[in-house]
C-alpha cells in the first residue's frame, strides 16, 4: 500500500505497527509542498492509496474528481472523531475525507532575535528582519494570512481585497527568504537561520521543542484553522486496505501516539485520555475561545465567487512566484 | 355432434397442414433476418465507433503535432526573444489551429513563464507531463479536471530545445475536452444512443451527462469488458432501466501519436438498436395474424364444403329411418362423396323394395302366428339334433312351460324318465331317415310334474342339398280325449251294470224270499238250517253288491248343501273307529282350521270318507296309523288320508281307479271308481300318492272353501 503524507507527519512507529499488525507493506512517500503533492496525484491518480493533506487540498482534489468515496462501513472508528470536525464545508458529509489532525497557521518567531514586536502579522513585513522571514509555499495560506493581516476574511472573493493582499505581498517579496515548505521552514527556525516564519501550529510546537528560543503565536488579527484529512485517490489500487489503514489511524491509542509525538491538536476525541496533558493544555495547540473566534476555517464560497477567488488567488500566486524568480 | 366433430377435425388437419410450413417459414425468416440484422447493427456500431475514435484521436494528434512544431518554432526556441514575444507567437498558433484554449510556457524549474490565455496555476514541476517533456518527449497528459471554472483538459507538452541542445523550457498546450465532446456528443444514435469515452482506468472522460465525468464506470463485467482493451459487444442491464447494448473498443492513437489507451463505447437501448428487428417482429406478427386469419377462414370453408354433402347424407339417413324411402339426393360431385350419394340413393331404392317383401312376409308370419296361437295344438320346430328352436305359446297350456323355457331344450327332455331312452332312440331313428311322423303317441312330463299324453305329428325340414335341418310339427294333448273315451266307456258299462243288477236283483229277491220261508220251517234238520243261513247270508251279500253296482252306475241324486267338512269327517271316523281299533288301527284327525265349509252331498261324502278309511285300514293288516288332515287352500279344500301301510306298487297306482280293479280277495274293484266319480261330479279330484313300504296318501281336492257370509 502506498501512502503519501507530509514529511514527518506520523509517529515514528505508526507505520511499522500497522505493518506488523496487518502484514501489509507500506510504501511511504512524503512531500513538503502540498502543490507538488497535488500535481503528483493529478499526474497519476492510481499511484497512492492514502494521501493526507489540508482542507484546501481536500477541496481541490474533490472538485477535480481525483478522490474516491470512502466506505464508512469499513471505518467504524469514525465515531471517535470530534463532531465539530465532521461534515465540513470542504467535504460535506465526509464522503471523501476523514479528519486527522488540526491546527492553526500562525507565526513562529525566535525570541532571541525578535523581542519587541507585538503578536501581529506585521512582524513578517518588518524590513528589519530581511531574509530572516519566510512564508509557506501555499498560495492560499500566504494570501489568506495577508487578508487576515489586512483585516479581511480569508474567504473573501472581493477582487479588490485580494488585489490589496497581492500588493502587500509584493511589498514583502524582497525581504522574505522565500516561500518554503513547512518542514524546511521548521528546520530553518530550529537552526536559527530564520527568525519569523508563517507556520502551522504543529510544526511550530515541534520546532519549539527543539529550540527554546522559539515561540508560536496566533497573530492578534486572527489566523486560519486548518484540518488535515486522510483521503483515497480516485484510482487507488488498494482501496479497502486504505480504509483499514484509516480506521487504524483513528484508533485512540494510535491517534494519541501520533499527537503526542507530533505535538498536534487531534480531531480524535477518543484519543484525548491517552494524550499528554501538556499538549491538551497548550494554548497554542488548543487556543482559548477568544482566540479561536479570531480564527477562520477556509470555507468554500458559492460557485461564481469561488471561481473568481480561486482564479485570482492562482493568478496572484503565479505572479508572486514569478516575482520571486526574477 | 358428428358433423361438428368432423368439421373440427378437418379444420384442425387443415390448420396443421397449412400452419406447419407457414410457421416454419416465418420462424426461419425471423431468425435469419434477426441474426443478419443483429450482425449488421453490430457492424454499423463498429464502423461508427472506428469513425468517431479516429476523429477523436486525430484531434488529439493535431494538438500533439501543433505543440511539437511550436516547440521547434525558432522564436520560441530563441533564447534572446522575451517571453511576451514568445507568447505572441504561441497565440498565433493557438488562434490558427483552434485546438488549444491556452498555451503555457514553463521554465525547466516548473515556474510558469507565461501563458496565452489564463494565469495558469503555479505548480508544474511535479506534473508527469512536465517532467516527461523536460526529459525530451512530446507528451499528452491524462485527462484531468482543472478548476475555476471546472473543466476537463488534456495538456500536450513538448520540450523547447535551446541552441546547446538543452531543454530551455517546456510548452504545454491545454486542450479543453469539450473539443472532444464536440465529436462524441454530435453523434446521433437514435433517441437513446450516445457515445462515451473513458480513460484507461475506466473513468468517464466524455459522455452526454457531464455530471458523470471522471467518475468510474460501475465495477463489474461491463467495465471489465470495456477495459479489456479489445473491441466487442456488451450488454448492460441496470435494474429499472431498459437493457442497453454497447459496442466498445480501444482507441489506438493516430500516426506517430500512440494514444492514451482511451476506450470508446457506443451505447444504445437494445430495443432501439434492434428496432428494425422489433419492427420486423411487429410486421411479421401482423402478416402471421392476417395469414392465420385467412387460413382459419379457408379451413372453415373447406370443412363446411366437405361436410355439407355428408350432412345431406346424414339427413337422408334420418328420413329413411323415419320411413321416407322416396327421399333422394342429387349427387353434386363426381368424387367419392358423389359415389356415396349414389350408393345411398340405390340403398334407399333397394330398401323400399325390400320393405314391400318384408311387409308380405310379416303378413304371412302373422297369419301363421294367429293360427299357431288359436289352434289347441302346440306348434314347434326343432333342429336336426332335436333342439327346440321355435315353440308356439300353446306349449304353456300343454306343458305349463312358457315358449322361451322350451327353446334350446331337446324334445326328449320332456319324456318320462322311464320311457326317455326308448322314445329318444325311436325318434332319432326317424330323424335319421328324415321321415315324417303322424300321431306319434307319448307321455310328457309337465312343469308341475303331471303327465300329459300327446300325439306328435312332424315333417322334416330338408335343405336344398338334402340335409336334414330339423323338424316342424305339432303336439296335441290327447289326455282329455282319452278321458272322454273313458267316460263314454263307463257310461256304457254303467248302463250294462244297471241292467244286469236289475236282472240279478229279481232272482235274488226270489231266492232270498224262498230261503227265508224255508228257514221258518222248524222241522228242518240242523244241517239244512245251517245251509239256509248260509244261503240267506250270501243272498244278503249279493244284494249288497248289486246295490253298489247300482250306485256306481247311477249315482244317487245329489243333495247338495253346505256343511263343515271337519264334522263330516269326525262322524265318519266315529262310525268306524271302534271296528278299526280291533285291527290295531288308530285314526287321528288333524284339522288345520276348525270350520271348513264346503257345498256338497254330505251323505255321498260320508260314503267316500268311510271307503277311504276302510281302504287305508286294509292296507295295514298288522295295524298302524291313519291321519286325516284337512286344509283350506286358496280355492280348494284338501283332505288327506295318510296311512302307514305297505303302499301301492307303481304299476298298480295307475289302475286303482279302473272299475273292477282290486287286489283284495273280496273286493269289487268299484270303490275307488265310485269315489272318483262322485268327487269329479262335485268338480273335484281324487289323487293317490304312494311309496311302497312307507304308506299311501289319498288326497281329495274339492272346490271351496265357502266363506262365511255375514
Amino acid at each position: 500500500m502506498n501512502v503519501y503524507n507530509r514529511e514527518d507527519y506520523f509517529a515514528p512507529d505508526t507505520l511499522d505497527n500497522f505493518e506488523k499488525k496487518f502484514g501489509i507493506k507500506i510504501n511511504l512517500k512524503t512531500f513538503e509542498d502540498e502543490e507538488l503533492m497535488l500535481s503528483e496525484i493529478q499526474s497519476n491518480p492510481r499511484k497512492f492509496d492514502v494521501v493526507i493533506a489540508s482542507d484546501n487540498i481536500v477541496r481541490e482534489l474533490r472538485q477535480t474528481r481525483l478522490l474516491t468515496e470512502i466506505d464508512s462501513n469499513n471505518i467504524p472508528n469514525l465515531k471517535n472523531i470530534d463532531k465539530k470536525f465532521l461534515d465540513p464545508s470542504y467535504d460535506p458529509g465526509n464522503r471523501y475525507s476523514v479528519p486527522y489532525l488540526w491546527g492553526t497557521t500562525g507565526i513562529v518567531i525566535n525570541r532571541a532575535f525578535i523581542r519587541g514586536d507585538e503578536e501581529s502579522w506585521a512582524v513578517l513585513w518588518n524590513p528589519e528582519y530581511k531574509k530572516k522571514i519566510a512564508m509557506l509555499n501555499n498560495g492560499f495560506e500566504v494570501i489568506g494570512s495577508t487578508l487576515k493581516y489586512l483585516g479581511y476574511s480569508l474567504n473573501t472573493s472581493d477582487v479588490s481585497e485580494l488585489e490589496e493582499a497581492k500588493k502587500k505581498l509584493l511589498e514583502q517579496s524582497p525581504i522574505i527568504a522565500g516561500y518554503l515548505g513547512a518542514i524546511e521552514a521548521r528546520n530553518k527556525l530550529i537552526s536559527g537561520e530564520l527568525w519569523a516564519v508563517q507556520q502551522h501550529s504543529g510544526e511550530g510546537m515541534f520546532a519549539i521543542d527543539e529550540n527554546e528560543d522559539l515561540e508560536y503565536f496566533i497573530p492578534k488579527e486572527g489566523a486560519a484553522i486548518r484540518v488535515d484529512s486522510m483521503m483515497i485517490p480516485r484510482d487507488a489500487k488498494h482501496k479497502y486496505t486504505a480504509e483499514v489503514f484509516i480506521n487504524y489511524i483513528l484508533d485512540p491509542k494510535v491517534s494519541a501516539d501520533i499527537a503526542n509525538y507530533l505535538w498536534y491538536a487531534n480531531c480524535n476525541a477518543a484519543a484525548a485520555p491517552l494524550t499528554d496533558k501538556e499538549i491538551l493544555e497548550s494554548p497554542f495547540l488548543y487556543p482559548d475561545e477568544g482566540t479561536l473566534k479570531r480564527c477562520e476555517f477556509y470555507i468554500e464560497g458559492n460557485g461564481e465567487e469561488q471561481r473568481i477567488k480561486e482564479q485570482t488567488v492562482n493568478r496572484i500566486w503565479s505572479e508572486l512566484q514569478l516575482k520571486r524568480k526574477q | 355432434m358428428t358433423k361438428r366433430t368432423l368439421r373440427l377435425k378437418i379444420t384442425l388437419y387443415f390448420l396443421i397442414v397449412a400452419l406447419l410450413p407457414f410457421a416454419s417459414i416465418s420462424i426461419l425468416t425471423y431468425l435469419q433476418a434477426g441474426q443478419s440484422i443483429s450482425d449488421s447493427v453490430e457492424e454499423n456500431l463498429s464502423n461508427l465507433s472506428h469513425e468517431i475514435g479516429n476523429e477523436v484521436e486525430r484531434t488529439v494528434f493535431s494538438a500533439y503535432t501543433n505543440i511539437k512544431s511550436l516547440s521547434q518554432n525558432p522564436i520560441v526556441q530563441s533564447e534572446s526573444v522575451n517571453v511576451k514575444d514568445k507568447l505572441r507567437e504561441m497565440r498565433k498558433v493557438q488562434d490558427y489551429y483552434k485546438v488549444f484554449e491556452d498555451i503555457t510556457l514553463v521554465d525547466p524549474d516548473g515556474v510558469v513563464l507565461g501563458s496565452t490565455m489564463y494565469d495558469y496555476r503555479g505548480e508544474w514541476g511535479a506534473k508527469s507531463w512536465f517532467k516527461e517533456a523536460k526529459a525530451g518527449k512530446v507528451v499528452v497528459s491524462p485527462v484531468h479536471a482543472i478548476l475555476s471554472p471546472f473543466r476537463l483538459v488534456v495538456i500536450v507538452t513538448a520540450p523547447v530545445i535551446g541552441k546547446d541542445g538543452n531543454v530551455i523550457a517546456v510548452i504545454g498546450g491545454q486542450v479543453n475536452m469539450d473539443r472532444i465532446w464536440g465529436i462524441t456528443d454530435r453523434v446521433k444514435l437514435g433517441r437513446t444512443g450516445f457515445v462515451f469515452l473513458t480513460d484507461r482506468e475506466g473513468n468517464l472522460i466524455a459522455c452526454p451527462d457531464k455530471n458523470k465525468l471522471l467518475y468510474k464506470l460501475t465495477p463489474g463485467s461491463f467495465r471489465n469488458k470495456i477495459l479489456s482493451g479489445m473491441g466487442g459487444i456488451a450488454n448492460r442491464l441496470i435494474p429499472g432501466k431498459p437493457r442497453q447494448i454497447c459496442y466498445y473498443d480501444i482507441l489506438k492513437g493516430y500516426q506517430d501519436y500512440l494514444g492514451q489507451g482511451w476506450r470508446i463505447g457506443l451505447m444504445q437501448d437494445t430495443r432501439e438498436a434492434f428496432s428494425f428487428i422489433t419492427k420486423m417482429r411487429e410486421s411479421m406478427t401482423a402478416v402471421a395474424a392476417v395469414g392465420l386469419f385467412f387460413i382459419l377462414i379457408l379451413a372453415g370453408l373447406l370443412s363446411v364444403n366437405l361436410t355439407r354433402p355428408i350432412r345431406a347424407l346424414n339427413k337422408m339417413a334420418g328420413r329413411i329411418a323415419e320411413g321416407n324411402l322416396d327421399y333422394r339426393l342429387k349427387p353434386s360431385t363426381g368424387d367419392e362423396i358423389g359415389d356415396l350419394t349414389r350408393a345411398f340413393n340405390k340403398m334407399a331404392g333397394d330398401l323400399k323394395q325390400s320393405t314391400v317383401s318384408i311387409g308380405t312376409l310379416r303378413e304371412s308370419e302373422k297369419r301363421f302366428q294367429d293360427v299357431a296361437e288359436s289352434t289347441g295344438e302346440w306348434i314347434w320346430e326343432v333342429d336336426a339334433r332335436g333342439k327346440y328352436i321355435y315353440s308356439s305359446p300353446v306349449v304353456e297350456k300343454v306343458l305349463g312351460y312358457k315358449p322361451e323355457e322350451v327353446i334350446d331344450k331337446y324334445f326328449y327332455d320332456f319324456f318320462q324318465p322311464q320311457e326317455r331312452g326308448m322314445l329318444k332312440k325311436a325318434a332319432l331313428d326317424l330323424f335319421a331317415k328324415k321321415k315324417a311322423f303322424d300321431k306319434f303317441p307319448s307321455k310328457l312330463v309337465k312343469k308341475d310334474g303331471d303327465v300329459v299324453e300327446v300325439e306328435t305329428t312332424g315333417i322334416p325340414i330338408i335343405s336344398k342339398d338334402g340335409k336334414l335341418l330339423g323338424y316342424r310339427g305339432a303336439d296335441r294333448d290327447v289326455t282329455e280325449v282319452k278321458g272322454a273315451q273313458e267316460s263314454q266307456r263307463l257310461a256304457q258299462l254303467g248302463e250294462l251294470v244297471s241292467d244286469m243288477a236289475h236282472e240279478v236283483n229279481n232272482p235274488l229277491q226270489i231266492m232270498s224270499g224262498r230261503a227265508q220261508i224255508t228257514a221258518m220251517n222248524k222241522s228242518l234238520d240242523e244241517e239244512t238250517m245251517e245251509s239256509m243261513d248260509i244261503i240267506l247270508d250270501q243272498c244278503q251279500r249279493a244284494k249288497s253288491i248289486v246295490q253298489r253296482l247300482l250306485m256306481f252306475s247311477k249315482p244317487s241324486k245329489e243333495e247338495v248343501k253346505e256343511f263343515n267338512i271337519n264334522e263330516a269327517i269326525s262322524f265318519a271316523v266315529s262310525l268306524i273307529e271302534h271296528q278299526l281299533s280291533l285291527k290295531k288301527v288308530k285314526i287321528t284327525t288333524n284339522f288345520t282350521s276348525p270350520n271348513i265349509s264346503i257345498k256338497a252331498d254330505e251323505k255321498q261324502m260320508q260314503e267316500i270318507f268311510l271307503n277311504l278309511l276302510r281302504n287305508a285300514a286294509d292296507a295295514m293288516p298288522e295295524g298302524g296309523d291313519i291321519i286325516v288332515s284337512t286344509y283350506e287352500e286358496e280355492d280348494k279344500v284338501k283332505i288327506n288320508f295318510t296311512d302307514t301301510g305297505e303302499g301301492i306298487p307303481k304299476e298298480n297306482l295307475e289302475k286303482i281307479f279302473d272299475p273292477f280293479f282290486t287286489t283284495k280277495e273280496q273286493g269289487t274293484g268299484l270303490g275307488l271308481s265310485v269315489c272318483q266319480g262322485i268327487i269329479r261330479a262335485h268338480g273335484g279330484e281324487l289323487k293317490y300318492t304312494s311309496e311302497v313300504g312307507k304308506g299311501t296318501t289319498a288326497m281329495i281336492l274339492l272346490p271351496g272353501p265357502l266363506k262365511s257370509q255375514v
